[in-house]
C-alpha cells in the first residue's frame, strides 16, 4: 500500500495515457497466429506487455519471448514513444509483426590452442576450419577432435576458406599466409581414419610481396581472390595446374594495405577495403575498378555482404561499422553506423538473413545486430579467455545456420545460436 | 568729385591695411589652448536627504529609546549615520543646527586634501584574452582511444619504433628483450632477447631495404625482420655483404658480424661495437635518406661522458664528429632536409652544419634538463621536451627563444614526437598521459604556427616507480600513436 500510495502521481499519468489507445493488427510468420482481428493496445504498452499478450491468448504451453516489428522498425520503447518518434497519429491503425525474440547464444565448447587463431570456416558442414599464427591450418569435427592439420606456410595463416566443400572431387582448402602466398589443398576425404592426417598443399598462389590478408572463393567455386599488405588483390582460378600458378587478374587501385576482399555471390563482382578508407569494386571477369567508396579517414579492417547483396558493411578503426547502400548510385550524406566501444576487427553477415550481422570486436565481445534497430545490439557475448592470460582480441568470426564460431587470441568458440524462423522481407 | 579721383588715383586709401600695430584692443582671455592635462575630477557631490533626515519623519524612522542610546554611546566613525531623525510637529519648532559648523569645515577639508586623480579604470572582458582556437572536433582525425594493448614486457618497455611501411612495430625493455609485433593486431611475430639493457630502437627509413638498429651497451646492432621475403630481403642482406672500400675495420669502431650471446640471432646483419667505457647507447636516429645514422652513449647512468658517432651503412664506415663534448648530451637529430645537425645538451640545443662544420645557432629553451627533441618534418620548427615538465617550440627562422612554451604535464615529459604527414604532435610524460596537438605550420612566414591542444590520452599506463609512458611514436601514413610504458605495457591509440 505504501508503494502505492507513493507511486500515486506516477500512477494517474499512466491511467491518463493507457486511456489512449491504439487500434493494432498483428502479422506473423512464425507458427503462433493469433486471430486476424483489429486490437486496441494501450498506447503506454511496450514489447514485455505485447509479448505477454499473445503469449497468454494463445496460452503457449511455455513462454516465449517475442519481438515486434513496427513498420519495419524493432519497438524499443513504448508505442506512444514510438508514435511520437515517427509522427503517426492516434486513429492510425498499426500493422505490428511479431516474431521469438534471438535467445542468448549458449557457448557450445572451445578448442583451446597455443597459437592465436587467425580465421575460422565453418562452411563445410559440421567441420570447422581454423588458420592459425603458428602457420598450420587444421580442420575439426563440431566434438572439437581435430582431423587434419595443412602444414606448409612458413607464416602465420591469416585467412582460410573453403572452395566448393559440398563437392568430393573439388573440395579444397585455400589459405593466406604472412609468407606472401595462398595454397590450395585439396581435401578429399572429410571423415579421418584414427590418426590426424597431415594434408600436402598442391599448389601455391605467388602474387604478392608482402602477407596476405584474406582469401575468398566464389560461390561456384571457380575462382580464388587473394588480398595484400601491398595493396594489390590477385584473381586466380581454382583449377589446380601442374605447378605454381600465375594470377588470372591483378587488380591494383588500391594505396594501403587491403584487409578483405570478398566475392558477390554471382561471382562477377568483387568487394575489397583497405587502410586507405576506400571500398573498391571490381568486375572479375575484365578486371577494372568499376566503383570506388571512399569514407574520410575510416581505415577499414573488415567487410561483409548481406545475404540479399543491398548492402555492404565495413568495420573501421574509428569504432563504427558503417552501412553502405549497393542500389543507391552515389552516397548522399554519411552512411549509417552500428557504433561499438572498441576496435571492431571482424564482420560476419548472417547466411540467409538480410539483416541480422555479428561483429568482433578487440574487447572480446561478439555482438549481434539487428539492422532494424541499429542503436544498440541486439545480443552481445564474451569470449573466454586464456587462463592466466588477459587477451581475448576477436580476430575471426563465421556464421551458419545455428553457429557461429569465433576465432581469436584465446581459443575458437563454438557458439549456438538460436535461429527462428525468420521474417522474410521482400 | 574730388575724393572719388583722389581714391582712384591712390592718394586716399578707404580702408587702412591692418598691420600688427592695429591689433584688436580685446581679444578673448580665457581662450588659451586647453591644456594636455586631463580635467581635474569633479569634487564627490554630497548626499541628498532622505526621509529620515526630515524635521517631521513618518513614525517609522524614529528610532526606539534602545536605538538611541546604542547610537550615543558608539564613537563618531563608527556610527552608521551620523544623525539621529528628530521629530518637529512644525519647522518653526525647529532648533539650530548645531553640526553646521563642523560639517562645512569637513566638507572644506574633503575639498582641499581629498587627492583627486583620474583613475582609468582597466576594462578589459576576460573571455577576450583567451586566444580564439578552433574547436578539436574540427581538427580530426587525431587519436583518442586506446585500440589495444599488450603487457608485452616484464621489465619498463623503454623504447618504440615503427616500420616504415607502418605494419610492424619493435619495442625493447630493460632486461634486453626486443619484441617485433604486429600493429594492427598486437600479435608477437619474434623476439630477440639480449643480455643487456636495450636502450633505443630505430628503423632505417629507406623502402627498399628493411632493417632496425637496436642500441645496446657499448655496441649497436643491425636486425632485419625474419618476416621480409623477396626483392626486400636480398637487397638487405647484399647491403652488409662483402667488404666495401673505405671501411675501418682497424679504427676505433668495429663493424663485424654479430657474435654476442643473445637467445636468438636470426636476422642479426651487423653488429658495430663502439669502443670501450663509451657506456650504453641510448639513442639512435636515422637520416632521412636512411644511409647514415647517428648513435649516442652516454657512459654512467644517464650523467656521465657523452659520445656521439656517425655511421655509414653503405661504407660501414663510422665517425666521431665531436672531439671532446663538454656535458651530457642528451639527443642528437639529423635535420630533415638540410645538411644540419642538432645537438640538445642538457640547457641548450645547438644546431651544426654537417658540410662547413661549425655551429650554426645556439638554442636556450629555459629548461632545466632536456629529456626530448624532434625536429617537424619541413625542417623550420623543433619540440624540445624537458624533465622539468616544460615543452618548447621553436622556430629555426625566429629566434634562439622558445616560440611558445607548453607546461601542460603534470610529470617529467619523457618523449616528444611529431607526426611525418598529418599535423600532430604527442608529448608523453611520468604522469601516466600523453598528449595530443594540433601543429600547423604555414608556408606563409608570417603566419605564426597554429597550436592548439586536443586530447589528453589517460589511463593507457600504469605509473610504475614513478616512470609513466616512456616513448611514443606516430604511424606514418596513419594518425595512429604508438606507445610505452614503464608497466611494460605497449598501446595503440587510434581516432
Amino acid at each position: 500500500m505504501v508503494m502505492r500510495s507513493k507511486e500515486k502521481p506516477c500512477f494517474d499519468l499512466a491511467m491518463a495515457s493507457s486511456e489512449l489507445s491504439h487500434p493494432v493488427v498483428f502479422t506473423t510468420t512464425t507458427q503462433h497466429v493469433l486471430p486476424p482481428s483489429k486490437y486496441l493496445i494501450p498506447a503506454g504498452w511496450a514489447r514485455f506487455q505485447l509479448s505477454q499478450l499473445i503469449n497468454k491468448t494463445l496460452a503457449l504451453p511455455q513462454p516465449t519471448p517475442f519481438d515486434f516489428l513496427v513498420r519495419g522498425q524493432i519497438l524499443r520503447g513504448t508505442i506512444a514513444e514510438w508514435c511520437a518518434l515517427n509522427g503517426v497519429k492516434e486513429e492510425e491503425t498499426l500493422e505490428i509483426e511479431y516474431f521469438e525474440s534471438l535467445m542468448p547464444p549458449k557457448r557450445l565448447g572451445s578448442i583451446e590452442g597455443e597459437e592465436w587463431i587467425g580465421s575460422v570456416s565453418c562452411q563445410a558442414k559440421g567441420h570447422i576450419l581454423t588458420g592459425s599464427y603458428d602457420s598450420v591450418v587444421r580442420i575439426y569435427d563440431l566434438s572439437q577432435n581435430l582431423l587434419h592439420s595443412i602444414s606448409g606456410h612458413t607464416g602465420p595463416v591469416t585467412s582460410v576458406c573453403w572452395a566448393s566443400p559440398d563437392s568430393l572431387t573439388s573440395r579444397a582448402v585455400i589459405s593466406g599466409s604472412h609468407d606472401g602466398t595462398a595454397r590450395i589443398t585439396p581435401v578429399p576425404n572429410l571423415e579421418s581414419q584414427g590418426s590426424p592426417q597431415p594434408l600436402l598443399s598442391t599448389a601455391s598462389l605467388l602474387l604478392h610481396t608482402s602477407p596476405l590478408s584474406s582469401v575468398a572463393v566464389n560461390a561456384s567455386g571457380s575462382h580464388i581472390l587473394t588480398a595484400g599488405w601491398d595493396g594489390l588483390l590477385g584473381l586466380f582460378s581454382t583449377e589446380i595446374p601442374q605447378e605454381d600458378e600465375a594470377p588470372l587478374h591483378v587488380l591494383k587501385s588500391h594505396t594501403g594495405k587491403i584487409t578483405r576482399g570478398i566475392f558477390q555471390k554471382s561471382g562477377k563482382t568483387a568487394y575489397s577495403c583497405s587502410m586507405d578508407s576506400t571500398i573498391r569494386m571490381w568486375d572479375t571477369e575484365l578486371g577494372v575498378c568499376t566503383d570506388t567508396i571512399t569514407a574520410n579517414n575510416r581505415p577499414m579492417t573488415d567487410l561483409a555482404i548481406l545475404s540479399d547483396e543491398t548492402t555492404l558493411l565495413a568495420s573501421s578503426s574509428d569504432r563504427v561499422v558503417s552501412l553502405y547502400d549497393l542500389r543507391q548510385a552515389t552516397q548522399s550524406g554519411p552512411p549509417p553506423v552500428l557504433p561499438h566501444p572498441s576496435f571492431p576487427s571482424t564482420l560476419c553477415a548472417h547466411p540467409t538473413s538480410s539483416h541480422k550481422v555479428a561483429s568482433g570486436a578487440y574487447d572480446g565481445f561478439v555482438r549481434m545486430w539487428d539492422l532494424r534497430s541499429m542503436k544498440s545490439p541486439v545480443n552481445v557475448f564474451e569470449v573466454a579467455s586464456k587462463k592466466g592470460k588477459d587477451g581475448k582480441k576477436i580476430l575471426a568470426l563465421d556464421w551458419v545456420q545455428g553457429l557461429l564460431v569465433v576465432g581469436g587470441e584465446a581459443a575458437v568458440d563454438l557458439w549456438k545460436v538460436s535461429e527462428n524462423d525468420e521474417v522474410t522481407r521482400s | 568729385m574730388k575724393i572719388v579721383r583722389a581714391i582712384r588715383q591712390g592718394r586716399i586709401l578707404p580702408s587702412k591695411p591692418k598691420t600688427l600695430e592695429n591689433k584688436p584692443a580685446f581679444y578673448p582671455l580665457w581662450d588659451t589652448p586647453a591644456s594636455d592635462h586631463p580635467a581635474p575630477a569633479p569634487a564627490p557631490k554630497p548626499r541628498l536627504p532622505t526621509n529620515a533626515e526630515s524635521y517631521n519623519p513618518p513614525e517609522e524612522y524614529l528610532p526606539t529609546a534602545e536605538e538611541k542610546k546604542e547610537w550615543e554611546e558608539l564613537d563618531k566613525e563608527d556610527r552608521e549615520r551620523d544623525y539621529l531623525p528628530q521629530k518637529y510637529s512644525s519647522l518653526r519648532h525647529v532648533p539650530a543646527y548645531p553640526e553646521f559648523i563642523n560639517n562645512r569645515f569637513e566638507r572644506l577639508l574633503d575639498l582641499y586634501l581629498a587627492p583627486r586623480i583620474q583613475r582609468r579604470r582597466l576594462d578589459i572582458d576576460p573571455d577576450s584574452l583567451i586566444p580564439t582556437l578552433p574547436s578539436p572536433q574540427s581538427l580530426r582525425p587525431f587519436p583518442t582511444y586506446r585500440s589495444l594493448h599488450e603487457k608485452r614486457h616484464l621489465s619498463r618497455a623503454r623504447c618504440v619504433a615503427i616500420s616504415p611501411d607502418d605494419e610492424w612495430a619493435i619495442s625493447g625493455d630493460d632486461t634486453g628483450v626486443v619484441a617485433l609485433w604486429e600493429v594492427s593486431t598486437g600479435h608477437q611475430a619474434c623476439v630477440w632477447r639480449f643480455e643487456q639493457k636495450v636502450g633505443s630502437l630505430a628503423w632505417c627509413p629507406r623502402k627498399d631495404v628493411l632493417f632496425f638498429a637496436v642500441g645496446l651497451d657499448e655496441e649497436v646492432v643491425l636486425i632485419t625482420p625474419l618476416y621480409v621475403k623477396g626483392v626486400i630481403a636480398s637487397a638487405t642482406k647484399s647491403l652488409f655483404e662483402g667488404n666495401p672500400t673505405g671501411s675501418n675495420t682497424g679504427g676505433a669502431v668495429e663493424w663485424t658480424a654479430y657474435r654476442g650471446t643473445a637467445t636468438s640471432t636470426e636476422g642479426t646483419l651487423q653488429s658495430i661495437r663502439l669502443p670501450r667505457a663509451t657506456g650504453k647507447v641510448m639513442q639512435i636516429a636515422f637520416h632521412r635518406k636512411g644511409d647514415y645514422f647517428t648513435s649516442l652513449s652516454v657512459a654512467g647512468s644517464g650523467t656521465g661522458q657523452s659520445t656521439v658517432w656517425i655511421h655509414q651503412t653503405s661504407k660501414r664506415h663510422s665517425q666521431a664528429p665531436f672531439k671532446n663534448v663538454k656535458g651530457s648530451i642528451q639527443k642528437t637529430l639529423f635535420h630533415p632536409s638540410k645538411p644540419h645537425f642538432f645537438v640538445a645538451t642538457q640547457r641548450y640545443v645547438r644546431m651544426y652544419d654537417l658540410a662547413e662544420q661549425r655551429l650554426l645557432k645556439t638554442f636556450m629553451p629555459g629548461i632545466k634538463w632536456i629529456s626530448s627533441l624532434d625536429i617537424h618534418p619541413s625542417g623550420d620548427h623543433f619540440i624540445v621536451g624537458g624533465y622539468d615538465r616544460k615543452l618548447c617550440w621553436f622556430d629555426l627562422e625566429l629566434s634562439d627563444k622558445p616560440y611558445k612554451v607548453l607546461r601542460y604535464h603534470a610529470r617529467a615529459i619523457r618523449s616528444v614526437a611529431f607526426h611525418p604527414t598529418y599535423p600532430l604532435f604527442a608529448s608523453c610524460s611520468d604522469d601516466g598521459s600523453i598528449q595530443i596537438f594540433h601543429a600547423r605550420v604555414y608556408n606563409d612566414l608570417m603566419t605564426d604556427p597554429l597550436i592548439v591542444p586536443l586530447k589528453i590520452l589517460r589511463g593507457g599506463h600504469a605509473i610504475s616507480d614513478g616512470l609513466g609512458v616512456l616513448e611514443v611514436g606516430w604511424l606514418h601514413s596513419r594518425p595512429w600513436l604508438v606507445s610505452a610504458g614503464a608497466d611494460g605495457q605497449v598501446a595503440v591509440w587510434c581516432p
